[in-house]
């Protein structure tokens, strides 16, 4: 089911938030209309509000999946640590030494496999190997290298910018082993990573999208059925261990 | 839709000075945040910046208008982001109405400039009795009467003028704050004379006959900048700096002058506090003006020395 939703008359609540399949990062001082996200997740995944390098903008400063977090080297100690403590264990929380500090820019990631600008270090490809738990792949999408602003996917399937030519949309599937569609958010917006924030079973995006656009969010990343979907991700794990 | 009525398209160049190393500055009103930070001139030389020639460095920024256009929608949602302080309210709403003024009734402009695709400002007329029943003119509604508790009489008379079909009509302006003020004259020239020729066109019972304007606006109080305070006020260091008022956009003081009401209130210290601030840019307020239309030829007259006077 995908929600709209608005960060203070702003329709980019993917500037915002930060969801995964373990927890959702929101930022403060959204105001009243924020409150959505609790009430879709709370039930499910711990929702927690910080500040990033005392910021809201923690969609676009972090990037993470179900398997741990990372936070720019501006993020401040007692962000860190409040984060750090509001997560669960299970999560690995960490900070990265990164000239490319806008990490939910240049990182778009599932929980198996992860693409990230082309010029990013060595030294951050393998801590992100690391602590995310995933396959690194250096990539651009439509020709941009800020793949965390113009791609977002999870383990179902992925949205990508709309000028991305059919070749690379089957690259990229074929790296990423799910389906992508090319379309757009908040009506007629290339920039998906700020219009969208999604997981395997929820998905919410900016006051200002389409119906159409909707419809095509929901079907990609499987949002209508969520029963069977949840399902098949479960399986998926113990159907590998046996092979 | 290609644009083709000759009012809504308009070419102007504006030469923008800067100067580098020395310090000086045109005395421009939206320069004046920008200089106080350069006081200290000795400092400026020790930098060792590029020494190209000490004179003014001129930027040659082409600005044109256009009707708004659905492509413009997003531009001006975000101009529009703060329209009403921190309140949410349907700015997409407004923003669709802004831009079907444009492309229906070829009311209103937007500038871009140097052949960029993104607006940079707009500006626009909404009659809020057609439009009363829309929540962006309900909210809209709500703000201006809530802040107006203080002035029971003010407050009634707009309300009679919000309810009745008064042609009572929200000014809307709106544009990023570097963009100079020469675009004004002619922005504002082009909405009375898209207006005229509205009404013409819609005859007795025309929707955008005004007989009052609501323009909702922003001011702040600067600190008087050292130069600027030599030529027109001398201020002591022991003085109060902070009694300037000034325009974000200065055509808006002319018609703050021909207003028949006007009311002031600061912006809510939470939403200071997230906005960046300039050197010396204390207390940012909101104002409200309720301009008669019978004004506005000299309000235009005005505003056009204004600008040729600097």
């Amino acid at each position: 089911m995908a929600v709209r939703v608005q960060y203070s008359n702003s329709s980019e609540i993917g500037v915002f938030s930060k969801l995964t399949n373990s927890y959702c990062l929101l930022a403060l001082g959204g105001d009243v209309n924020f409150k959505v996200f609790e009430t879709e997740l709370a039930d499910h995944i711990p929702v927690v509000y910080a500040s990033v390098a005392g910021t809201a903008i923690v969609g676009r400063l972090t990037a993470g999946n179900k398997n741990g977090l990372l936070l720019p080297n501006t993020t401040t100690d007692q962000e860190l640590l409040h984060i750090r403590n509001s997560l669960p264990d299970t999560v690995k929380v960490q900070r990265v030494e990164e000239r490319l500090s806008a990490l939910g820019n240049v990182i778009a990631c599932n929980d198996y496999v992860a693409l990230v600008h082309p010029d990013l270090d060595r030294e951050t490809e393998e801590i992100i190997a690391d602590v995310l738990g995933v396959e690194v792949f250096r990539q651009t999408v439509a020709g941009n290298v800020l793949v965390g602003s113009y791609c977002a996917f999870t383990n179902q399937g992925g949205l990508v910018h709309p000028k991305t030519s059919v070749e690379d949309q089957d690259e990229l599937s074929s790296l990423l082993q799910v389906p992508l569609v090319a379309g757009t958010v908040n009506r007629g917006s290339e920039v998906i990573g700020a219009g969208l924030v999604v997981n395997d079973w929820a998905a919410f995006t900016g006051l200002d999208t389409t119906a159409t656009e909707i419809s095509v969010i929901e079907s990609i990343f499987k949002l209508q059925d969520q029963a069977s979907s949840s399902i098949i991700t479960t399986m998926r794990n113990s159907l590998i261990d046996t092979m | 839709r290609q644009q083709s009525s000759d009012f809504c398209h308009t070419t102007f160049h504006k030469i923008m000075s800067s100067k580098k190393s020395t310090g000086k500055r045109k005395e421009e009103a939206l320069k004046i945040v920008e200089s106080s930070s350069e006081e200290d001139d000795s400092s400026e030389d020790d930098l060792g910046q590029d020494q190209i020639d000490p004179g003014d460095e001129i930027i040659e920024v082409e600005f044109e208008a256009f009707g708004p256009q659905e492509a413009d929608f997003h531009a001006i949602k975000t101009l529009l982001k703060s329209y009403l302080e921190e309140t949410q309210y349907n700015s997409s709403e407004l923003a669709d109405l802004v831009v079907s003024e444009g492309s229906e009734h070829t009311v209103g402009s937007v500038i871009k400039a140097d052949g960029n695709e993104q607006a940079f400002g707009f500006i626009s007329a909404i009659n809020l009795h057609k439009h009363k029943d829309k929540e962006c003119i309900r909210q809209v509604r709500q703000y201006v009467l809530s802040h107006l508790a203080a002035k029971p009489e003010a407050r009634e008379k707009l309300e009679a003028l919000f309810d009745t079909d008064a042609g009572l009509t929200l000014l809307l302006n709106e544009r990023l704050v570097n963009v100079p003020v020469d675009v004004a004259p002619p922005l504002h020239r082009a909405l009375h004379q898209e207006l005229q020729e509205a009404v013409k066109r819609e005859g007795g019972r025309s929707t955008h006959r005004a007989s009052h304007y609501l323009l909702l606006t922003s001011t702040f109080k600067g600190i008087l900048e050292a130069k600027k305070s030599k030529t027109k006020k001398p201020k002591q260091k022991g003085e109060k700096p902070d009694s300037q008022l000034y325009y974000f956009k200065p055509e808006e003081e002319i018609f703050a002058k021909e207003a028949s009401l006007s009311h002031t209130w600061t912006v809510a210290a939470a939403e200071q506090a997230n906005r960046w601030t300039f050197d010396g840019m204390k207390s940012h307020s909101r104002l409200l003006l309720l301009v008669p239309a019978a004004k506005m030829p000299s309000i235009l007259k005005q505003i056009d020395t204004l600008v040729s006077g600097q």
